[in-house]
């Protein structure tokens, strides 16, 4: 009898444990400056006076980690694919999220060297997602894609294919953003595609296609990426 | 009955035998899917413990090897450029020839000792064996496909379904799957029984211009086409300077090092005599010539690798040695390994 009361308290222990976990959500909200993005039919203006349309917008994200104050990091080793035009895709959640309070979030924009090197994998992370430079081995971090009519490549197309993971240019990128909300529900990641293009002149820079092409890019990240303050939403 | 019509019957029935489908001569067992790793040879990169090769797994990679259904018309397998009897290079052809009658941009590298190599293409842009197919797969002028719709067909397939479950256990056609079965039959490709390898196991003696083709090779040639493999896998420019039509930079397109400008990876010397035209666009059609061009020391280019001043000065005599020399790297073993015969040809 009391061998089996034991037991069901030993059943007991990770339910104790989980209770005081959370799901976080993790939002990404795509945006051309201060509008919200929409495909192919809406034009967009970059500071050339360039017009533009966005097709595609995909990246990686991977290594997402929060970092707690005065407990331990939570963590997660999983790659994401986020297609902005795949809302089952735009957001991530971190299933047991310790309750606590939590400063800053931080992610990796692609994928790690060991990902790289070691053949071919699995999951987002086949090279059939389309999202892989065949000729030069390695994944395509992030893709923006669309048109201009002022680019002079074939059906006026505007490509940009972030990659490279090799030194000088190494362009997987880490963002960490700040954390207010406290107790944290859900953090919501505005992805502003416009700040990528923004500085190019795409009436000669229509296509950057290689790792050293992209490096410059890369540095534009925090402009891109900006935490919004809205769990009260 | 006359004896000639009695060859002929033979003849025929021998053919008949060889390929139906129970010829023995002709079916796979473990015994053939191990590979030879000649100590000789070092270490190979690829990691052949992880990636284990099966009798089925070999067979599914041999049959996507000589399928065309990999091209987006159906025109082109892998095995339509790489052909076996040329060490599976192309002979002839400058370029690679792809779908819709396209000219590719380099000449057609051989495929072999491919485990021992830790990049691939002539400008070392892939860096995993099991990677390598991606690259003539998606090229729009090689077999002009997407990964997407080749995983479409080989699923719509009941042939590659059953081998897919046989090799994987695997309900599902996957890229990665497709991929590991490739490498299977690539991994095998090992040419280590030339009179070249005989001769350094002393199973076979050279001749005298053989031996002394081997000293002037080692003197002139061996720097970057470093013995066993004939390949240190290095970069280099080889002072032929850029070809005029397609404006071929190179390593320089992988890495932006300007440094890189017009190097290209240096190619195995194994079974050359069968892979000709020679460079990376085709342009030498003869051994001769390309001694010649190395011979004569007038190199082009920003930066003619250095090693380069080895090979100037050549004289006849060792041209003609080395030609001799040259000709014991061909490998028929591995030339006419019955493994690696299209399965399709009846």
């Amino acid at each position: 009898m009391i061998l089996r009361r034991c037991c069901c308290l030993l059943f007991l222990v990770p339910l104790l444990l989980r209770a005081g976990t959370t799901p976080i959500p993790i939002h990404f909200e795509h945006v051309v400056g201060e509008r919200p993005l929409r495909f192919d039919t809406t034009m967009y203006q970059n500071e050339q006076h360039q017009p533009y349309a966005i097709s595609m917008v995909r990246y990686y994200v991977s290594a997402i980690r929060l970092h707690c104050e005065g407990n331990e990091d939570v963590t997660s080793e999983k790659f994401f694919l986020v297609d902005a035009s795949d809302s089952t895709t735009t957001t991530i959640t971190l299933p047991r999220v310790p309750i606590g309070t939590y400063r800053s979030i931080s992610f990796t924009i692609g994928v790690d060297s060991a990902h790289n090197c070691s053949g071919p994998q699995e999951g987002v992370l086949d090279p059939i997602r389309g999202m892989f430079w065949a000729w030069n081995t390695g994944y395509i971090f992030m893709k923006v894609e669309g048109t201009s009519p002022v680019s002079p490549s074939p059906g006026h197309l505007v490509e940009v294919h972030i990659g490279g993971f090799r030194q000088p240019y190494n362009n997987i990128a880490r963002i960490e953003l700040p954390i207010v909300e406290d107790p944290v529900r859900g953090i919501y990641v505005r992805v502003d595609v416009g700040a990528i293009l923004q500085t190019l002149d795409l009436s000669s820079v229509s296509s950057i296609t290689t790792p050293a092409a992209a490096a410059p890019i890369t540095a534009l990240y925090p402009r891109v990426f900006h935490i919004i303050r809205s769990t009260e939403r | 009955m006359s004896p000639r019509i009695l060859a002929a019957l033979l003849v025929v029935s021998l053919i008949a035998y060889a390929t139906s489908e129970e010829n023995p001569t002709m079916r796979i067992e473990a015994r053939d899917v191990v590979p030879t790793l000649p100590k000789r040879f070092g270490k190979p990169v690829y990691d052949l413990r992880s990636s284990r090769i099966s009798v089925d797994g070999f067979l599914l990679g041999r049959e996507l090897f000589y399928d065309q259904i990999l091209s987006r018309d159906s025109s082109t397998s892998c095995g339509s450029c790489h052909q076996h009897f040329a060490a599976f290079g192309h002979v002839d052809h400058t370029l690679s020839h792809g779908i819709d009658g396209r000219i590719g941009k380099r000449n057609v590298p051989a495929i072999q000792n491919e485990i021992w190599s830790s990049t691939f293409m002539w400008d070392g842009g892939v860096t995993h064996m099991d990677l390598q197919p991606i690259a003539p797969i998606t090229d729009t002028s090689e077999m002009g496909e997407t990964l997407d719709r080749v995983i479409k067909k080989l699923s719509a397939s009941t042939k590659y379904r059953r081998m897919f479950r046989s090799a994987f256990r695997t309900e599902t056609i996957t890229t990665y799957h497709m991929l590991k079965a490739l490498s299977q039959f690539i991994a095998l490709m090992v040419s280590a029984d030339a009179r070249y390898d005989r001769m350094m196991e002393h199973r076979d003696v050279y001749t005298d211009q053989e031996q002394r083709g081997l000293l002037a090779f080692r003197a002139r040639c061996a720097a970057c086409h470093r013995e066993p493999l004939f390949t240190d896998g290095s970069y280099r420019n080889n002072g032929i300077g850029m070809d005029t039509a397609l404006r071929d930079v190179g390593r320089f397109a992988i890495t932006a090092d300007p440094a890189d400008s017009l190097k290209f990876k240096v190619p195995s010397l194994r079974n050359v005599d069968r892979t000709y035209p020679y460079m990376h666009d085709g342009r030498f059609r003869t051994l001769r010539a390309v001694l010649d061009h190395y011979g004569r020391g007038t190199f082009f280019g920003r930066s003619p690798d250095p090693a380069l001043k080895s090979t100037v000065g050549m004289k006849e005599h060792e041209k003609k040695d080395i030609l001799a020399f040259l000709l014991t790297l061909t490998d028929s073993t591995f030339l006419h390994d019955r493994r690696f015969v299209d399965p399709n040809i009846r």
